[in-house]
This record gives C-alpha cells, structure tokens and sequence, in this order.
C-alpha cells in the first residue's frame, strides 16, 4: 500500500517553477498586443498627417499667386497667400483627423515661385503604448499651376522635386 | 540517490507553458505581421490615388490639346513618371506604371474626346487617369514572398476648368 501511494506521488507532475514561466509568457502576450496596436496607430497617424499634406499642396495649387493685405489666422500681412491657403488646409485637414493623430508644429508652405514648386511639410502626433508621444512628419509638393507644359515634361525637371 | 528520484521526478517541469509558448508566439507575431501588412497596404493605397489624383489634375490644368508634346495626356504621364522615380511621391511597382496607365478625356456630353495633337481638351469636361500597380510584396510590411505582387487600380479625376490654363500654352 505505501509503495502504491509512494508511486502514484512519484508520477504527479511537480509544478514548482510554473509561475515563472507563466508569467514570461503572460508578458510576451502582453507585449505583442502591444506591438500590434502601435503599428496600427502609427500607421493611422502616417495615413493622417499625409492626407494633411497632400490637401495643403492641392490647396496652395489652386489659390491666387498674391500677398495677404489682411491678417488671419493662418496668415500675417505680407505672407504668400498660396502659403496661407496650404497652412489653413492643413490644419482642417488635421482637425478632421483628430482622433488619429493631433498637429504639433504649424505646417511649413514654402512656394518657391522661381523653380515652380510648392512644398509642405506637416507635423502631426500621436500616442503608441510602447514609445509614448511620436511626432511623424509628411512631406508632399507639387508644381505650380503658373510652370509652363514644357516644363513639365522635360526630362530631369527640377518641377517634380520636393 | 534521493537527489536523482527527485529530478526524475521534475523533467516536465513547466512543459505546459512550453507548449503555450511554441503555439501562441507564432501566431501572435503572424498578426503582427499581417497588421503591418495591412497599414502598409493603406499608405502605398494613399500614396497612388495622391499620384493619380495629381496627374489628373495637371492634366485638366494643362494645355489646349489633348496630345502632342506638350499635351494634357503627355504631362499626365511625366506626372506619374515622377511619381515613380520618387521625386514627389514615393510609388514602386513591380509593372510598367507609365506606360500601362491610361489617360481618358470625357467632354460635357458625356463623349470621350481621343488623344490627338489636334484635338482640345473638352472646356468642363473631366479628365481620368487610371493606373496599375503591382506593388511588390516585400514592400507591404516587409515579409518577401518571391512572386506575389498586389495588383492596386486606381482613378484618379478632375474637372476641366474652363477658366484656368497654365501660361505658355
């Protein structure tokens, strides 16, 4: 009888050092569902802040080549409108996106009237359970509407370069 | 000998946890992956309608004729080689992205108007761009598969502005 017992004791599975391991392994989980929710709002954020962008070049494009005689909120007297309009469209364009990714910096408009090239470079933030805050930046640009055709389609054109 | 019986007695010591681990992470870091893939999928989605959305767009700006050199459906292309080559927009494909995009002009009736050096772009009408991307696996969150490319449509449209043109034309 107590060799049975002394054998069946034997045969029990000793748990001793589980919780360790247990425990890495809870973490590892924790971890990579971490992992995965950063790369989901940071690609959200991406997505954002270039939308942004993309929205402020459209709209520095299309507004009037001119100086601001008033001042606004986007604009001093004296600024580059089409640098005005592509400030203010980037900054509805993050407001829409506010729950993805928040502006930190104000966007840069830099219309350069002698290459033909409007740039914009917007800054946007967000917050990733693993690194905390990140401030992404997107950068779009496109010709004027003023560069001639031919400018357009020669080869190596300085119009196409941010 | 007591020292003996008592590690026979432990060798599946934690073995539960091991089977955890060895089942769960691969398939933890499959999702991480196949998340990454699908952001990734979104930018480069992002990233071509920009591009046709542009060319569309310099095209209905463009030009008093359709083709020709200096036409609208010329500077569309030159629009999207650009994009190609990276120096506005970031678009790798794995097909000829210019020369398997089309460029379609629709005048007010609703008729296409075909690309000639004598033919005007319709005043109010609409210009299309549309284009093929095989955006190369390796280029969605990084994972290489030999061979498997996505292929990404995408249209691109804008009105033609009767009362804008660019100078010189």
């Amino acid at each position: 009888m107590t060799s049975k017992l002394r054998g069946l004791l034997r045969h029990r599975r000793d748990e001793r050092g589980d919780a360790l391991s247990a425990a890495i392994l809870y973490l590892g989980v924790m971890l990579t569902i971490l992992i995965g929710v950063h790369v989901l709002i940071i690609a959200m954020a991406r997505t954002a802040v270039q939308s942004a962008a993309d929205a402020a070049v459209a709209a520095a494009q299309v507004a009037p080549d001119g100086i601001a005689t008033t001042a606004s909120y986007d604009c001093a007297v004296g600024d580059e409108l089409r640098a005005c309009e592509g400030r203010f469209a980037a900054r509805l364009a993050m407001a829409a996106t506010d729950s993805s990714a928040a502006i930190t910096r104000d966007p840069v408009v830099v219309v350069e009237e002698d290459k033909g090239i409007v740039s914009v470079l917007v800054f946007g933030g967000t917050i990733s359970p693993v690194f905390g805050g990140i401030e992404l930046t997107a950068l779009a640009c496109a010709p004027l509407d003023s560069v001639e055709p031919s400018k357009l389609t020669a080869a190596d054109s300085e119009v196409w370069r941010c | 000998m007591a020292l003996l019986t008592q590690r026979a007695e432990r060798d599946d010591r934690g073995s539960g946890t091991a089977i955890g681990v060895a089942i769960l992470y691969p398939v933890l870091m499959l999702v991480i992956v196949a998340l990454a893939t699908l952001s990734e999928s979104a930018r480069i989605e992002q990233s071509l309608q920009a591009t046709v959305n542009r060319a569309a767009r310099t095209a209905s700006l463009c030009c008093h004729y359709t083709g020709g050199t200096d036409g609208a459906e010329a500077v569309a292309l030159a629009s999207l080689a650009n994009a190609e080559r990276g120096t506005y927009e970031s678009v790798r494909c794995n097909n000829d992205f210019v020369g398997e995009s089309a460029v379609v002009f629709i005048d007010v009736d609703g008729d296409e108007v075909p690309v000639d050096p004598h033919n005007p772009v319709p005043p109010g009408g609409t210009v299309y761009v549309l284009a093929t991307c095989k955006i190369p696996f390796e280029a969605l969150g990084g994972v290489w598969v030999p061979g498997v490319d996505a292929e990404r449509k995408v249209l691109g449209v804008a009105a033609v502005d009767p009362y804008r043109t660019r100078r010189g034309v």
